[in-house]
């Protein structure tokens, strides 16, 4: 049982929340990409993501405790948005541009959730390392 | 661990309860966003007064034997929602323990450094 185990646990949480960043970023980067169909308009993403447990045999420790893992990335099945431009170049034999279906409010709530949740495992990253910085220096000098 | 002395011993067992309990609020804060985790906590303070009470008359050889036996264990939570602030302020005060206990062990050690050197700073 040691507390450097313990930082793998926090960093695993903050490649999670690193990856939803990214996949809302790039929802939110997309979503005002045009297409003629809605087969070949951007699907918006999102990640799937896991609890495993790296050694669920052992005693009591940090590696008997669930991490999450980010199992897929995975297009959402949202329809598209249909806008009338009948100018437009991607417009298709109705008039219409094929948008993503992105909810970009729905996407920016995901963001302020992500950035607390990612504060909170640097916070906690933080709080073993003091930990075992103190633990580090027993016997030193006082 | 330690077999110099019980109190050492002790504060190393609640050393190795508080790294647990760390890890334990980690894997919480981590998860927050799996779907269907069920938050974790450790029992251990609880089990060993429990233990302590149980051999309270004992002379004290038996009584430490007996706490040796005590183990920190992870049970679910009981509340089905991991809550970051809540379980920051756990950790908060987890690590406030960890400390307390580090400055035990170090005060327990100068204690027997003392006795080491018969007295005499050094």
């Amino acid at each position: 049982m040691g507390l450097l185990n313990i930082l793998d646990i926090s960093s695993a949480g903050l490649d999670v929340q690193r990856s939803r960043l990214e996949v809302a970023t790039a929802n939110l980067a997309n979503a005002q990409t045009t297409s003629s169909s809605a087969a070949t308009a951007y699907q918006p993403l999102s990640v799937v993501v896991h609890s495993v447990v790296p050694d669920p045999t052992g005693q009591a420790s940090a590696d008997s405790l669930p991490r999450p893992v980010v199992e897929s990335v995975e297009a959402m099945n949202v329809t598209p948005r249909r806008m009338f431009e009948p100018g437009h170049p991607d417009a298709d034999a109705q008039g219409f541009v094929t948008y993503p279906g992105v909810d970009p409010v729905a996407t920016m709530l995901d963001l302020i959730s992500i950035s607390r949740s990612y504060e909170a495992n640097l916070k906690a990253f933080d709080i073993t390392r003091s930990l075992l910085q103190r633990t580090i220096d027993i016997g030193g000098q006082r | 661990m330690f077999s110099i002395d019980p109190t050492l011993e002790l504060i190393g067992r609640g050393l190795d309860a508080c790294t647990l309990r760390q890890a334990v609020y980690s894997a919480n804060i981590a998860n927050v966003d799996t779907p269907g985790y069920q938050p974790l906590e450790v029992s251990f303070e609880s089990e060993l007064q429990n233990a302590a009470r149980l051999t309270s008359g004992a002379p004290w050889p038996e009584q430490t034997e007996f706490l040796r036996t005590i183990e920190p264990a992870v049970v679910p939570s009981s509340t089905d929602t991991v809550h970051l602030d809540q379980q920051l302020a756990l950790m908060a005060k987890n690590a406030i323990h960890y400390q307390q206990l580090l400055g035990a062990f170090e005060r327990s050690m100068s204690l027997l450094r003392l006795a080491a050197l018969e007295g005499r700073e050094g």
